[in-house]
């Protein structure tokens, strides 16, 4: 999927800019909500680009799809 | 009284906290939760996920029980019949609670609520079974928020299944040292480059742990300076994590402690004998709890278990505790609680105070402990004296099956086959003298034709986990001393 290529080209990027040093007044809460931000609304157009292929798949091999992942039945 | 009579680990949320009253746990909510508590009841969450088994379930409980004027409600929830924490789980069970956790967050976001927290220590095991046990982490979500809980999750959960799936299973016990989950930076370190391959391994961990840490405000931040996250967008996060929580798989090797019964130190006629001396010491001993420390891939704990008595199937070797919990999920063994638990080194009381999660001493004592082909590991391989042994288990149990292993059986020979014989004292009378001091003996027969015997004791006070264990005798220590300069 192209998507997921150029997701890890940009990912690349970021690794090359290199990890920042640690310090106490420096903030990770706030860097974790706008990390979460940038990258939500990735995951949200793959996860869209995802249930198409699904529903497409379904239809042509005639199964029938939960909308959602239910993993609470699921045996650990 | 005000919180602090509250219990140890239970401080840092304003909405709340526990604490026990004449032996029953309460959990007070304090005025400030009102709204989110209304919420989670009236949207039917609450009914939703107690059903489904995924949260803890609790009754309403009288307010003149509060320990302070803030309360808005006491609550009674169901107690779980033995706490454990997330370093004394196997692969298995993590993964089970980081799966629960999400689904919990599926669920509430669908009903318009939200987890504010993903602690692994939120998350308690009945048996084989995850359950949520903080019913204050839920509030009403609002659309274009973030997660907050998020960091926590990956920290948490995804960071140290992803080191024991990618490097080595042994680095779970780095949540031992990391209270609040391994930090992400540490975790991208140790990683692998090919973890990178994994999409959500790469975003949540990798360039989580690269995303710039930003100067802490002077004054509070606005809310909305990020942008905001769509119900989508949020939902698309979490089966993202999921995914990635999912792509992670350890099996474990044939242990050598798998082997270990397959092994010549018993026949089948003494494998059964042992079997069902277990059996009869159990009836006479108390059926409460059962811990089985040393318990391999628990055979014995099963015996107990299979009673209907709730059992802690402990070892240190985590590729044991693995198939143990595989083969009770399997068979739906639900009185069977397996843990990681290195006797030697056992879990410390952590945290704020020494006072956040309990030592294994402070969990009990257990009615009855059961110690078998142990003793010889311990005091040929790790030096501890009869003395303290008997100490330690008086500390932990009121009644005791334990097996004593002479040095001319198969297995000692072996392990003293790498070491000098420095336990002159390693014989059968040393160890019911030992014994006898702390329990009555109310048992005693052969199990195997290498002298092998099971006992049955029953200690001649309560349990007193306070008590520290004895000094050693002189000749203990002299001893001890010994082979530790030998080797």
């Amino acid at each position: 999927m192209s998507r997921v290529r150029a997701l890890r080209l940009v990912a690349l990027a970021f690794l090359i800019a290199g990890a920042p040093a640690a310090h106490a007044y420096l903030d990770p809460g706030t860097a974790s909500v706008l990390f979460q931000a940038a990258i939500a609304g990735v995951l949200a157009a793959l996860f869209y680009v995802k249930e198409i292929w699904r529903r497409v798949k379904a239809f042509f091999t005639g199964e029938e799809r939960r909308s959602a992942p239910d993993v609470s039945d699921r045996n650990p | 009284m005000s919180r602090d009579a509250a219990v140890g680990g239970s401080f840092r949320d304003p909405s709340g906290f526990v604490f026990v009253d004449s032996g029953t746990l309460y959990r007070q909510v304090n005025r400030s939760y009102r709204g989110h508590y209304e919420a989670l009841i009236a949207s039917g969450l609450y009914r939703d996920l107690v059903e489904r088994g995924l949260l803890v379930p609790h009754e309403e409980a009288a307010i003149g029980l509060a320990l302070s004027d803030e309360a808005y409600k006491v609550i009674r929830p169901q107690p779980v019949p033995f706490v454990s924490y997330p370093y004394e789980w196997c692969f298995g069970q993590l993964k089970a609670a980081a799966l629960a956790t999400l689904e919990l967050q599926r669920i509430a976001l669908s009903k318009s609520m939200t987890l504010k927290d993903a602690s692994a220590y939120n998350v308690q095991f009945i048996g084989t079974r995850p359950v949520f046990i903080d019913t204050l982490s839920f509030e009403r979500y609002e659309e274009g928020a973030p997660w907050a809980a998020y960091r926590q999750f990956c920290q948490h959960f995804l960071a140290p299944l992803a080191l024991m799936a990618y490097r080595d299973v042994r680095l779970g016990q780095l949540l031992r040292a990391n209270i609040d989950g391994v930090p992400l930076d540490l975790a991208a370190r140790l990683l692998p480059a090919r973890s990178m391959a994994c999409l959500p391994i790469l975003l949540h961990i990798h360039l989580h742990a690269r995303s710039k840490p930003v100067q802490a405000p002077s004054r509070p931040r606005d809310k909305a300076s990020h942008r905001p996250i769509s119900a989508r967008a949020m939902m698309a996060l979490i089966d993202s994590l999921r995914q990635g929580i999912e792509s992670l798989r350890w099996r474990p090797e044939e242990s050598i402690w798998r082997e270990y019964y397959r092994d010549l130190s018993y026949s089948d006629a003494e494998v059964a004998r042992k079997k069902s001396l277990v059996s009869e010491f159990l009836d006479l001993a108390g059926r409460d709890t059962v811990w089985d420390l040393g318990a391999n891939t628990g055979v014995y704990s099963r015996i107990a278990a299979s009673r209907g008595i709730y059992t802690v199937c402990s070892d240190f070797d985590p590729a044991c505790i693995e198939l143990s919990y595989l083969d009770a999920c399997r068979n739906d063994e639900r009185s069977l609680l397996p843990l990681i638990l290195d006797l030697v080194n056992p879990s410390p009381s952590l945290g704020w105070n020494h006072a956040e999660r309990s030592s294994l001493v402070e969990r009990g004592p257990a009615d009855t402990v059961l110690m078998l082909a142990l003793v010889h590991h311990l005091v040929i391989a790790n030096n501890v004296p009869f003395g303290h042994l008997a100490g330690f288990a008086a500390r932990v149990c009121r009644n005791l099956i334990v097996e004593f292993v002479p040095k001319r059986d198969p297995m000692v020979e072996r392990l003293l086959a790498s070491r000098r014989d420095v336990f002159p004292e390693y014989e059968q009378g040393a160890f019911e003298a030992a014994f006898e001091r702390r329990f009555t003996i109310r048992r005693r027969d052969a199990v195997t034709a290498t002298g092998r015997m099971l006992y049955l004791m029953t200690s001649k006070k309560p349990a007193d986990p306070r008590e520290g264990s004895e000094p050693a005798a002189f000749q203990d220590r002299v001893a001890a001393a010994a082979a530790r300069a030998s080797t």
